[in-house]
């Protein structure tokens, strides 16, 4: 034992050398050194026409006086991307006086060519090292995935990033995504927590897309078309609802927050929401408890590719009027309901489908991937060309709803 | 090496040579000239000359070690037999004057315990033990009479293995006393206590117990073999020979189990373990001595076994926390803070915000601390103790916080740690948890989690290459049949627990039969059923 413990010092010495030195991994640093970054906003840099015009003059007034005008941020190729972060003032947290600033939270935004260009510009002012590991959401300005070649860069930074989450919430912001970020919200200070507690908290409304960076991009990488759920700025708050339509790597429109729950019910994501139907003028509300959908495709008569979806459904009725007596206790009453609501269903799906066949033409559902699995025989058919076929299919919807309860009163 | 052995093994400078034998005088005078001049300035050795005989023709002495002897003994079963008694009684004057040694041996004294030594050095030893000497003129051999009889504090509830239930009684500095408890819990012939000496000045009575048809004989062969070894000048404690006989003294784990409890010594033998127990301490030793068995409880076999169990795994977790939790604050808040939920994340930050340290140094700060306070708790008297425990509670608990050397979080993590490692429910165990808690902060904050890691791996390595005795420290988890699990993180219920471990005992396996479900009509349960 003695005889071998001077070699077996040396190999436990050498053990840990080797995993500091091999490893590479040496980031220590303070947890309170670090600047949790909780939400990031990328925006295409663009220019608004008075700062151009003022830019311009300025040139043009040097130009006069007999410089060389400079190169005016405008002019740059660095120039290509905003880069907005806000990161809370942890102090508050503390509660301790003494050299903490008051503010709840620092926001901090620069241009550059690529995010991580912008992230080491903002360090070199900040007092604190950025640190991603607990970002919430990635906002994305409409201008940026308008723009397919900036927009797959900046997916790319991302992809590569070990230190970003995949289950980030990926939103793209209806504006500018500077701006979401920087709002002042009443109800949760920081704009990260706000939108991930929107997300925990309102998945069950089903009105807009339940979908993360991971899934976005996983989407995007497969055929290059994805829904991401959309951002809308209010004066003080903010809301997800709805949702973008990417195709081809590029924002081509919005799905609004019914069309959203109809393309969620589709591709068997609802887990909830109301749908108000009117029947004699007296709107009535049902509640989702639980749906489903079940798909089966065959070819018509004359060849084409036929998909039948069964939307299904159950939940309950919330509300109705007051005093009435029997009538909900009634089956055929019921049953007239039901009926309502499976044709307003069918109508929503109808119409989201018919605009994404025929104005977008992006099978967001991944249909073809349904097909590959399950009907490999149609896929080796369809597969190669199914973008042009996938506007061509005949989508035959049919619903069944069922009402399970009519809530306490008698 | 060299450096090695000059440190741990250092040249055996022999202070004590062997005593010559010296057989015993014919002459009185002689034998008495000898004690005095060997126990020269021991004044706590008494002398006593006295006559017997009707004409008090015949010379006898006693000696005894004041304090050591009883002294109604000597009295009455020595000086008063041999005194009064003898001159009442009227053998044949022939007889008296020829055999007077074998008839004061056999007849005259009436203490229940009496031997006859030849050698005087041997004598003197008993006479030092607390055996009286009874020197007779004219004849060679010495009488020892066994009157060991000194004031002990008697059998009390143990200090440091507390029950709420199961019996109070404790080991106490008595050999025999401690002897006795065993043989009280164990009333069968197959319970060895094999006695011998160690210490050449010490002269301490060690005992070795067993149980004859139960213990693991390699074990026990190994127990004497290294007992034997022993050459040292005194024993104060079973620590001493702790420290003796273990197998790896570079290890911060206990190889070898201590308690006060006769109960814990009594189910220890039944399991064929062996006691080493040791005059003047009331900590027996237990050999072998695995992870799994230093983790349990005496009270652990009391209770039933929902109880027993999840109290287990309880010290099992506290284990873990008392040794990982100080490590894991320090390589998340230094490395991987994006491991803990943001809100958390951000508190951390925040309450570390104003701390002038980095974790580590807030870390060992406060460990040294409590450290610290642990050791002033213990080596004070209780009412000291006390306000030691009321300012170092002060202290970590509220002053560092307000003046922002460390954060609140350090404070429930010091906190948990140190309550953590109370719960593991020997002393003994929980010191190489405390320790190698160090090593293992050192790693975090060096390689972070992946040096937690290591840290683990390294301990796990040396635990699976520490033996006790031959047996694998982690024993009931490696190398042995799957029923020794029963008594392992969990206790199964006591009528599933029907043979004794393989990894300890030497056959004789089975300990307990359920004989409720052995063959139908037999059974109570059974004969329930027909009465209904």
């Amino acid at each position: 034992m003695l005889k071998n413990l001077p070699r077996r010092m040396t190999s436990l010495v050498l053990v840990i050398a080797l995993a500091a030195g091999i490893s590479g991994c040496w980031d220590k640093v303070e947890i309170d050194d670090r600047a949790f970054v909780l939400a990031l906003a990328i925006d295409k840099f663009e220019y608004s026409e008075e700062e151009k015009a003022r830019v311009e003059e300025q040139g043009a007034e040097e130009e006069q006086q007999g410089m060389t005008p400079k190169e005016y941020p405008a002019d740059s190729r660095r120039n290509r991307i905003v880069v907005s972060i806000v990161y809370p003032n942890v102090g508050l947290l503390g509660g301790k006086g003494g050299l903490i600033p008051e503010d709840m939270k620092f926001p901090m935004s620069t241009v550059g060519p690529d995010i991580y260009e912008c992230l080491s510009q903002l360090a070199i002012s900040m007092s604190k090292d950025i640190f991603l590991g607990h970002l919430k959401a990635v906002l994305v300005g409409e201008g940026l995935a308008a723009d397919r070649q900036l927009f797959m860069e900046v997916l790319d930074d991302m992809d590569r990033n070990s230190e970003i989450s995949r289950n980030v919430y990926f939103i793209v912001v209806e504006g500018k995504a500077q701006q979401a970020l920087f709002i002042e919200p009443l109800v949760e200070p920081i704009i990260g927590t706000y939108i991930e507690k929107i997300f925990e908290t309102s998945a069950r409304s089903s009105r807009f897309h339940q979908k993360k960076l991971g899934d976005v991009l996983r989407s995007l990488d497969i055929h290059g078309d994805a829904l991401a759920p959309r951002l809308v700025m209010r004066e003080r708050e903010l809301a997800v609802a709805g949702s973008c339509v990417i195709k081809d790597y590029r924002h081509a429109g919005w799905l609004g927050e019914i069309e959203t729950r109809a393309v969620q019910w589709i591709d068997n994501m609802v887990r909830g929401g109301i749908i108000t139907v009117y029947v004699d003028d007296i709107p009535v509300p049902y509640e989702i408890t639980e749906a489903g959908r079940e798909i089966k495709i065959q070819h018509d008569a004359g060849g084409n590719l036929r998909m039948h979806i069964l939307l299904k459904g159950e939940g309950n009725i919330v509300g109705y009027k007051f005093a009435e007596k029997q009538e909900l206790m009634d089956d055929k009453f019921i049953k007239s309901i039901e009926k309502a609501i499976e044709e307003e269903v069918v109508a929503e799906c109808t119409g989201v489908m018919d605009k994404l066949q025929h104005q977008f033409g992006v099978d967001i559902w991944g249909f073809s991937e349904y097909l590959r699995k399950y009907h490999p025989e149609i896929y080796d058919e369809v597969g190669k060309d199914w973008e042009e076929i996938f506007p061509e299919v005949k989508m035959l919807f049919s619903s069944d709803i069922k009402i399970r309860r009519i809530g306490i009163t008698k | 090496m060299d450096l090695l052995n000059k440190l741990f093994k250092p040249k055996k400078k022999d202070d004590t040579k062997e005593m010559p034998r010296e057989k015993g005088f014919a002459d009185l005078r002689k034998n008495l000239q000898f004690f005095k001049e060997r126990l020269k300035d021991c004044d706590d050795v008494v002398y006593r000359e006295f006559s017997v005989g009707s004409k008090s023709q015949y010379g006898f002495a006693i000696i005894y070690v004041d304090g050591m002897v009883d002294k109604f003994l000597i009295n009455e079963e020595i000086l008063k037999s041999l005194m009064l008694e003898v001159t009442r009684s009227r053998p044949s004057p022939g007889l008296f004057s020829d055999n007077i040694y074998s008839l004061t041996l056999k007849g005259a004294v009436t203490s229940g315990e009496v031997k006859e030594e030849e050698y005087l050095d041997k004598a003197m030893t008993s006479l030092l033990s607390g055996d009286t000497l009874l020197l007779v003129d004219g004849y060679r051999k010495v009488i020892v009479i066994g009157s060991k009889g000194w004031t002990n504090r008697g059998v009390q509830e143990p200090q440091t293995e507390s029950v709420v239930r199961g019996p109070r009684e404790g080991f106490s500095e008595t050999l025999r006393i401690n002897t006795s408890l065993l043989r009280r819990r164990l009333k069968d012939p197959n319970l060895k206590i094999k006695q011998l000496q160690m210490g050449k000045q010490s002269k301490t009575d060690i005992a070795v117990a067993y149980m004859d048809n139960i213990v693991n004989r390699g074990v026990l062969e190994e127990v004497n073999r290294r007992l034997e070894a022993i050459d040292i000048d005194g024993v104060m404690d079973s620590g001493y020979i702790e420290q003796m006989i273990e197998d790896n003294w570079f290890s911060p784990f206990p190889q070898v189990q201590n308690t006060e409890r006769p109960d814990k010594v009594a189910a220890a033998l039944l399991e064929g373990r062996v006691a080493i127990i040791c005059d003047n301490t009331p900590f027996v030793l237990l050999v072998p001595a695995t992870l799994n068995i230093l983790f349990q409880a005496s009270e652990d076999y009391y209770e039933r076994w929902f109880v027993a169990s999840a109290i287990r795994l309880l010290r099992y977790v506290s284990a873990s926390v008392s040794y990982l939790f100080p490590a894991v604050y320090i390589a998340i808040t230094s490395y991987h803070p994006g491991l803990i939920p943001t809100d958390l994340a951000l508190y951390i930050a925040g309450t570390r915000s104003t701390v002038p340290f980095p974790a580590f140094i807030e870390a060992l700060l406060m460990e040294a601390t409590l450290e610290l306070l642990r050791e002033a708790g213990i080596r004070l008297p209780g009412p000291i103790g006390q306000t030691i425990g009321i300012v170092g509670g002060l202290v970590i608990g509220t002053a560092a916080v307000d003046a922002g050397l460390v954060s609140p979080i350090m404070v429930i993590i010091v906190s948990l740690t140190a309550i953590a490692s109370f719960t593991i429910s020997s002393y003994n165990i929980a010191i190489p948890f405390r320790l190698l808690r160090f090593m293992l902060m050192l790693l975090a904050l060096i390689l972070g989690l992946y040096g937690i890691m290591i840290g683990i791996l390294i301990t796990l390595v040396h635990l699976c290459s520490l033996k006790s005795f031959g047996v694998p420290y982690l024993s009931p988890l490696v190398g042995t049949p799957y029923y020794e699990l029963k008594d392992s993180f969990i206790k199964a219920p006591r009528i599933s627990m029907q043979k004794r471990p393989e990894s300890l005992s030497g056959g004789n396996d089975v300990r307990l039969r359920d004989k409720r479900r052995e063959g139908p009509g037999k059974g109570g349960k059974s004969e329930n059923g027909k009465k209904r």
